[in-house]
């Protein structure tokens, strides 16, 4: 049973990065006409990828009686870690489905396989053992990243832009965990994991330099699983802080920084206009708040209720952006907007749970952040249910003609 | 506390103003904090020392080196901000963090105490020249500057496997920045503004 688990475990690890090496050598090899080939190929690898996590967790969860945590020799393999892996490979492959190809605008292979390795590298950043190396690692797939989409002559700026940021919180989490012992490393490791994730003195999409205020849709996806690894890892180092003293400035510099990113987020999704993008911006910001919930979950050492945050945005957010305006993502983006939102207002709900055992002032103050981001957000994302039966006729009328067939969306 | 240890954080101040041209003086000094902290412990092994030594020598003289011929604007706004608030997290660090905190609580040893607050002090210069600096070419250098600082506290570090895990790190977030830097740079000059 245990070797079965090691050899699950490191299949699970390596998938991602044999599938994305695939990708990129089927995508070399065929012609133009045959991208629609290798472009196919990606919903069975991230499939596959989804399988063998779900395997592990189902592994570890029995195995949980005997060992609780088994640890291999420079991997640690948690629930936590576990979990956090089947929620990212599940976010890789809903992105593989919502963005499929157009023929305007086709992926390149490379395009194409680079989620599949960023993915591999946060999923390894979790597993690992030492702290350091988890860092480390997270950081060679941002830069991993930057050098793959930034390639392209004239998005040097925006490439720097991130690299900049992820930079810095990479460089605050290190100085925080080689200071050892002392209570500042806790809070310069929560400083750092914050600006990793996307919190307040960061976002956690940011726009491009000098062009609109929407972010890059197409590695928005990538993005956002690059910070919710990040958060992942917070979450990891508070269940098992290195020193007492540390740990805990770490839970109170993450609850405070989820605090704080939650009020500017409540204020930022009261003055989005009304208009075409609505619902994508409003979608974007729900995401905001899903990981600002996720960090004061982490804070408060309830890994479950983060992996709750994460999956709602990590599911959701790609049915958002999609480029082309067809019936049936029409559907989808009403279908995804209900799940985004139903499964943002439970994870409040829990967080409250969790909070107000703790302060009932703390408690207060977070539902006065909360409601009116929760009235905004269900009047923008929720849409009646008459519109979404009517989506739904028109596609069950239209797709008899000449429609062609895609995979039924979830949500 | 050594005299290379005593001046590379008012290097570091300077590298905010300067830009790249006291980058070489920062790395310089941080190799030589570096070789004198492990001379204080005799029972480190060389090989990280050295390692350390050269990551950091490596980062501050390349770059200078390679962006030597790219022009930045003329204008450098951000020096004051960027100053003043470089100045009061050192002395922030300097007021709450002092190296007998480090000492009394912390089961491992540091190599040398007094180095974690040096390289708390440069990683901070570093990263607020990152955050309020405008242009490339200074942010650059403030990354750089806040890389010597982490490759000062690997190497004050007790564990050994931290200082090839950050030098291995730095070294590779450097070598992406470097790429980009050359080609914003360039992209720059081209345009002509």
């Amino acid at each position: 049973m245990t070797s079965l688990a090691e050899i699950l475990l490191f299949l699970a690890l390596s998938w991602p990065f044999l599938a994305g090496t695939a990708l990129r050598l089927t995508g070399v090899r065929g012609p133009v006409d045959e991208r629609h080939e290798h472009s196919t190929l990606r919903i069975p690898f991230a499939i596959t990828g989804l399988f063998l996590s779900v395997l592990d967790l189902l592994v570890v969860l029995s195995m949980a009686g005997t060992a609780p945590d088994a640890v291999h020799l420079w991997l640690d393999e948690t629930l936590l870690a576990v979990s956090g892996s089947v929620i990212l490979n599940a976010g890789l492959l809903t992105e593989c489905i919502a963005l499929t190809d157009s023929k305007n605008d086709p992926l390149s292979p490379a395009e194409c396989a680079r989620p599949f390795w960023t993915t591999g590298l946060v999923t390894v950043a979790i597993f690992l053992a030492d702290p350091l190396a988890k860092i480390a690692v997270l950081l060679l797939a941002s830069v991993l990243r930057t050098a793959l989409v930034d390639a392209v002559r004239g998005r040097a700026a925006g490439g720097w832009s991130v690299l900049r940021l992820k930079g810095s919180g990479a460089l605050l989490v290190l100085s925080g965990l080689l200071a050892p012992g002392t209570s500042a490393s806790g809070m310069l490791a929560g400083t750092g994991y914050a600006v990793l994730a996307g919190l307040f003195p960061a976002t956690a999409f940011p726009p491009p330099v000098g062009k609109s205020d929407l972010p890059d849709m197409r590695d928005a996806g990538e993005t956002f699983r690059l910070a919710a690894g990040a958060l992942l890892l917070a979450s990891v180092l508070n269940s098992a802080p290195s020193s007492a003293g540390s740990g805990a400035t770490l839970s109170v510099a993450l609850i405070g920084f989820g605090f704080v990113t939650l009020f500017i987020t409540s204020l930022r999704m009261q003055s989005v206009l009304s208009g075409s993008a609505v619902r994508l911006r409003q979608g974007l910001n729900v995401s905001q708040v899903c990981l600002a919930l996720g960090a004061i979950a982490a804070g408060r050492a309830q890994p479950a209720v983060t992996c709750l945050a994460l999956s709602a945005p990590m599911l959701t957010v790609p049915w958002f952006i999609r480029p082309e305006p067809g019936r049936m993502s029409v559907l989808a983006g009403r279908c995804a907007g209900w799940a985004l939102g139903l499964m943002s207002f439970m994870t409040v709900l829990f967080v409250l749970h969790d909070i107000a055992t703790l302060s009932v002032v703390l408690t207060l103050v977070l539902v006065a952040i909360l409601l009116p981001a929760v009235r905004r957000g269900g009047r923008d994302l929720l849409s009646s249910p008459e519109d979404l039966i009517s989506a739904f006729r028109r596609l069950t009328a239209l797709r008899g003609d000449s429609t062609p067939v895609v995979k039924e969306p979830q949500g | 506390m050594t005299l290379a240890l005593a001046l590379a954080p008012l290097a570091a101040l300077l590298s905010v103003a300067g830009g790249l041209t006291v980058l070489p003086i920062l790395g310089l000094l941080t190799a030589v904090s570096v070789v004198t902290l492990h001379h204080l412990n005799q029972d480190l092994n060389a090989a990280r020392m050295l390692f350390v030594a050269a990551v950091a020598l490596a980062i501050s003289v390349i770059p200078t080196w390679k962006l030597n011929d790219y022009t930045e604007e003329s204008r450098t706004p951000g020096t004051l901000a960027a100053l003043s608030l470089a100045l009061f997290l050192g002395f922030t660090v300097c007021a709450s963090l002092p190296a007998e905190e480090a000492m009394r609580s912390s089961s491992v040893m540091p190599v040398n105490p007094s180095a974690i607050t040096t390289s708390l002090m440069i990683t901070f210069t570093g990263l607020a020249a990152l955050a309020l600096r405008t242009g490339i070419k200074y942010q650059f250098a403030g990354l750089l500057t806040a890389c010597n600082g982490i490759l000062l506290a690997a190497a004050n570090a007790p564990q050994t496997r931290a200082v090839w895990i950050v030098g291995g790190s730095i070294l590779l977030l450097v070598t992406t920045c470097l790429w980009l830097a050359q080609r914003l740079s360039l992209l720059r000059s081209d345009s002509d503004f």
